[in-house]
């Protein structure tokens, strides 16, 4: 019973982490980053599992974890009050080529990451951007003007 | 044609997490382990109780208390344990450390300190699961004084791989 439990809590906890965390440190992980997730997740493996070495224990963690991950899209799907809980809200960066300060500064996004995200878009100026919007997926989608 | 049969892979995934839930229900209800069950035995000189798993898994720590209630003076009561006590399992420690082991049969003794009329005696012992060890095991204990048996208390384990 216990791994079943641990399991469903250490979820929770993870998804609640993961979203103070924000989206940009999730979808843009230096190498630092990446080392920092393998440890929360050796952390993690050990409050889960424990001493358990066993086939059985680990068909529970992972079975548990599926549903609940199954159970967050569905109560996401069919609950859509709860979607920005769950998967938070699209912030929009830069309007008719003015970034949007306070929402940076929310998301700790510069300026200068904006326009580099832009480049690799073939938008070589913030001026010639509609919209930028920071999407769920912590992607920065760009809607040029027209004529742009 | 390239969706031939695509139609039933919804039933398919929904049937797989069906039996995954299945799985976490079970867990929850304990089939897998390692919660403890107690057990008794009351016989005319004394009562035996032991706390232990019915299940447990590779590598699980756990706990097994045998408490005797002696109904009478028991100048030299013993526990007669089967292999299953032992077999494949990490005996961590023994609390308390004071007793005395010894064979009788092929099966391990544990001799306590005697016990006055009124008075009980617990032992503890924590265990640890070999990661390689599965299947069912005996588990019976027999409570003697001196020679002869007082008790028998039947228990079973089963350890899931």
């Amino acid at each position: 019973m216990d791994i079943v439990l641990r399991s469903a809590v250490v979820f929770l906890f993870v998804m609640v982490v993961m979203r103070l965390l924000g989206r940009r440190e999730l979808s843009k992980m230096q190498p630092f980053d990446l080392l920092i997730l393998v440890v929360i997740a050796d952390f993690v493996q050990q409050g889960v599992t424990q001493q358990d070495y066993s086939v059985t224990g680990a068909v529970l963690a992972v079975g548990t974890f599926a549903l609940m991950i199954v159970a967050t899209s569905w109560v996401s799907w069919r609950f859509p009050r709860a979607r920005p809980i769950l998967d938070g809200n699209p912030v929009v960066l830069v309007e008719d080529g003015k970034p949007i300060d306070d929402n940076l500064r929310r998301e700790r996004i510069s300026v200068e990451e904006i326009a580099a995200q832009a480049r690799i878009q073939q938008i070589d100026s913030l001026r010639k951007i509609r919209w930028a919007i920071l999407e769920t997926s912590g992607e920065i989608s760009f809607i040029p003007k027209s004529g742009s | 044609m390239d969706l031939h049969g695509r139609n039933l892979e919804p039933w398919f995934r929904r049937a797989g997490l069906v039996l995954l839930l299945a799985a976490c229900v079970l867990g929850l209800a304990n089939l897998f382990g390692q919660h403890t069950r107690v057990l008794s035995v009351d016989a005319a000189a004394a009562k035996l109780t032991v706390e232990t798993p019915r299940a447990a898994r590779g590598g699980l720590i756990y706990q097994t208390i045998f408490r005797i209630d002696a109904h009478r003076d028991l100048a030299k009561p013993t526990l007669v344990l089967d292999p299953g006590w032992f077999d494949g399992l990490t005996i961590n420690t023994v609390e308390p450390d004071s007793v005395t082991w010894g064979q009788q049969g092929g099966r391990n003794t544990v001799a306590l300190r005697p016990i006055a009329a009124g008075d009980h005696f617990v032992l503890r012992f924590q265990y640890q699961v070999n990661p390689n060890v599965l299947g069912h095991r005996t588990q019976n204990v027999v409570l003697a004084d001196g020679e002869s048996a007082l008790a028998t208390l039947e228990h079973a384990q089963t350890i899931y791989p």
